[in-house]
């Protein structure tokens, strides 16, 4: 696999794992964040939400930085958070398309 | 590898009745809140500009009538150009029908370029 082959697939897993989105999301809305305090809002093990750290980190789409002995989690600038919202947008554009498709469907 | 949203709709129309509101280019802005043009072909060309004025381009890619239309759309504004590709999928259920809607972005390959 390409090197660019090899970022892109880790960003895809990153992606793929809805608790791992879930951490993107809390991360989006509240950076920067200890582990426990994202244990706290996605419902798995501190030890599982580590992984799930690690692994985006890997995928260059969270950043650590140590504070102490804590050590806190952000996003990347760029791209990710804009995929992020790109989902949650799309998603209501979607909604709204739909409900106005039914009516106008039901009026026929 | 790219992000997908899904969504689904059941109506009470049958597909034969569902697919003019989706491939008709006036009908199919009626719901999309666009100006519509679409050339409903494989390889057809199409516009639609949004309220916010937003324009994006599109290019057709599969058409089964009654059952399936797909095409990709994007801003055609250099470095703000971002594909994503729209799949209609009609299904029919007991005189009616499930729209399913499905786009998915590509954007993921470029950001980990």
């Amino acid at each position: 696999m390409s090197r660019r082959e090899e970022r892109a697939s880790a960003v895809f897993s990153a992606l793929a794992d809805p608790t791992r989105r879930r951490v993107l999301t809390e991360l989006a809305a509240r950076a920067p964040a200890t582990a426990t305090q994202l244990t706290g809002a996605v419902a798995v093990t501190r030890q599982a939400v580590t992984k799930h750290l690690q692994s985006l980190e890997a995928a260059g789409l969270v950043a650590p930085t140590r504070e102490g002995r804590e050590v806190r989690y952000e996003l990347t600038p760029g791209p990710l958070q804009d995929a992020v919202g790109w989902i949650d947008d799309v998603g209501v554009r979607w909604d709204r398309r739909l409900a106005r498709l039914r009516r106008q469907l039901g009026a026929g | 590898m790219s992000e997908s949203v899904d969504r689904e709709v059941d109506l009470d129309a049958p597909p034969d009745e569902v697919w003019p509101a989706i491939t008709d280019p006036a009908r199919l802005g009626a719901w999309l809140d666009a100006d519509v043009e679409l050339d409903v072909r494989p390889g057809g060309e199409g516009r639609f500009t949004f309220p916010d004025g937003e324009v994006r381009h599109a290019l057709v890619h599969e058409v089964d009538p009654g059952r399936e239309l797909s095409f990709s759309w994007w801003r055609p504004v250099t470095g703000a150009s971002d594909p994503s590709t729209v799949t209609f999928t009609l299904v029919p259920v007991d005189g009616g029908t499930v729209l399913r809607v499905r786009e998915v972005r590509a954007a993921v390959l470029r950001a980990a370029a």
